[in-house]
Order: structure tokens, then sequence, then C-alpha cells
């Protein structure tokens, strides 16, 4: 099973896009963060709280600027056992794709490969 | 340079922000969005609060990550991680050519991460001269650095913040290069080529 995570410069972007997906794919595991203590921004320890709660191969999804070099990096840090993934497809269309092709069972690559044809 | 100095300086970085936060304030107003000064300071308050000695690569790679917790924006993280990544090429001494060296880690985790060039406008264009600096002349000093700062002056923005303000943003020196002057500045004490 692939998991996804989304890291957003807002708190509701990022918990509205986890409840918008969880209504579709109940059973997909999504980590979903956003803001910085209390207003907007990113930062790099969310990102890595979250990935090291994550149990197999993972889909990241980020929404503008700062948040995908945050992504980058706290991925470029990671020495885990699983394989992350950052998807460029726009936050709340591509977790909703990822999530709902991971509950009818397709692959992680077949689900990279989908998301490969969405543009931000 | 060994961990001890190594540590002296980072700490000593807080003071050095301290004092120029007015400075880098009044650059980022004139062409950002005036909040470098403050995350400055605030980040190597941190780092003079929570970096504690150890070896060179403990003490550049906690400056790292402490730079990237407690700096917002984009400035942070580039620092950030770029201190993460010159832990892993720093030696227990660091002379000049281990500091080329690290200088060149510098400048490509910038390039990538930062997705930049040279001539943009940004802490890039004094990071990138900086390893060349340290090779002609010997040593990094103050009046050098603030020389490839200074060349950003005349250059209109491509990337960050400043980009928004197009022609406008001639005039001023960048910030980001500004801070850029200091922090290598402090890698470079004592060490010569």
């Amino acid at each position: 099973m692939t998991e996804i995570l989304i890291i957003s410069h807002s708190s509701e972007i990022a918990q509205g896009t986890r409840a918008l997906v969880s209504q579709m794919a109940g059973d997909t595991i999504i980590h979903a963060s956003g803001g910085v203590d209390g207003g907007i921004g990113t930062n790099i320890d969310q990102i890595n709280d979250m990935i090291g709660k994550i149990g197999s191969d993972t889909i990241c999804f980020y929404d503008i600027g700062s948040s995908r070099m945050n992504l980058e990096m706290a991925v470029e840090m990671y020495d885990g056992e699983h394989k992350l993934h950052i998807s460029e497809a726009p936050i709340v269309e591509g977790a909703f794709l990822a999530a709902v092709e991971n509950s009818v069972g397709s692959s992680t690559e077949a689900i990279l490969e989908k998301l490969d044809t969405m543009k931000k | 340079m060994n961990a001890e100095k190594l540590l002296e300086q980072m700490h000593g970085l807080k003071s050095v922000f301290d004092e120029k936060e007015g400075e880098l304030t009044g650059l980022d107003r004139e062409i950002g969005d005036g909040d470098h000064g403050v995350n400055m300071k605030r980040g190597f308050s941190a780092v003079n609060e929570k970096v504690g000695s150890g070896s060179t690569q403990e003490i550049l790679k906690q400056t790292g990550m402490t730079l990237m917790s407690s700096i917002g924006g984009a400035s942070g993280p580039l620092y950030g991680f770029s201190f993460v990544k010159m832990s892993e090429v720093a030696k227990e001494e660091i002379n000049g050519d281990n500091l080329i060296e690290m200088l060149e880690v510098f400048d490509r985790t910038v390039a990538e991460k930062g997705k930049v060039e040279g001539g943009e406008k940004t802490m890039y264009d004094v990071i990138s001269k900086s390893a060349d600096l340290l090779r002609d002349k010997g040593s990094l000093s103050l009046e050098d650095l603030q020389q490839l700062a200074e060349e950003t002056k005349d250059m209109i923005a491509t990337k960050g913040r400043a980009a928004y303000f197009k022609e406008k943003s001639k005039g001023t020196i960048d910030p980001g290069a500004q801070s850029a002057v200091y922090i290598i500045h402090a890698l470079g004490a004592g060490v010569e080529k």
C-alpha cells in the first residue's frame, strides 16, 4: 500500500485536502501538515515529523514556493527503509487521484505514472 | 580552524546579527518583505543557545538543523541545509583546502535547492564566488566579501521576493547577499590558503 504525504503553507489546506481525499479513499494512510506557529508557512521539522511516521512507500505533495524546497531537503535527509517520491501534481487533485488509485490496488509506480500526466 | 574555534565563530554570529539586524531589515524593506534581519537574528540566537561542543562535523550539522527549523522563508532552509551538507566534507582541522571544498558544497547546495544561478541578485552571488576568492587572495576578508555583495546592487532580481520589484530592485544590495558576507566571513576566520 502506498501512503500519501501532504505539506502545505496552510493548515486548512492540508487538513481540508486530507478530509476530501479520505471521503473517497478511507483506507489510504494520509499524513498532512500545514502552517507554522499558527500562521502561514512550512518548516522542515513538521515534514520530518510526518516522514518519521510513514510505514511504507510514500508519495508527497506540496503546494507552493518553499514547501517544495523544504520537502526536497527532508527527503534527501531521510535515511529510512521506505521510498519517498515527490509529485509535481497539484496538491488536491494529485492527492485525490493517488488515494483513489491506491484504494483500488494500483502500485506506487502505476500511481506515479498517472500523476506525471497532471500539471500544476 | 578546529572545532573549538568553529563553535566560537558560530556562536559569535549571534552578536554579528544582533548588530546587523537593522541593516538587513533596511535592505529587505527596500526589495523584500522586511523580515531578513529578524530572521537571521532569530536563527543565530537559536544556534548560540542550542549548538554545543562536538566535532567540526557535529557543530556544522547542528548549526544547519537549528537554522532550518528556526528561520522561515527560503533563506533559513537554504543556509541550514548548506551547513548540513558542508558538515559531510568538513575535516577536524579546517584548513584552506578543506574550506574551499566546503564552500564548493555550499555553492552546489544553494544552486540546486534554490534553483538559482549567478547574476540573479541573491545570496548565491556571494556564495558562488567565495571559493575562488579564497583561492586567489589566500583568505576571506570582510572587505573582499563585501565587494561581492556590492556587486548585487546593480543587478535586477529574478529570484525570490525581490523579483517582483523588477527594475526597482536595482540600487539596493540583496539582503541575502549581505547576510552571506557575515556567514562566510565567520567560516573563514583564521583560515588561510
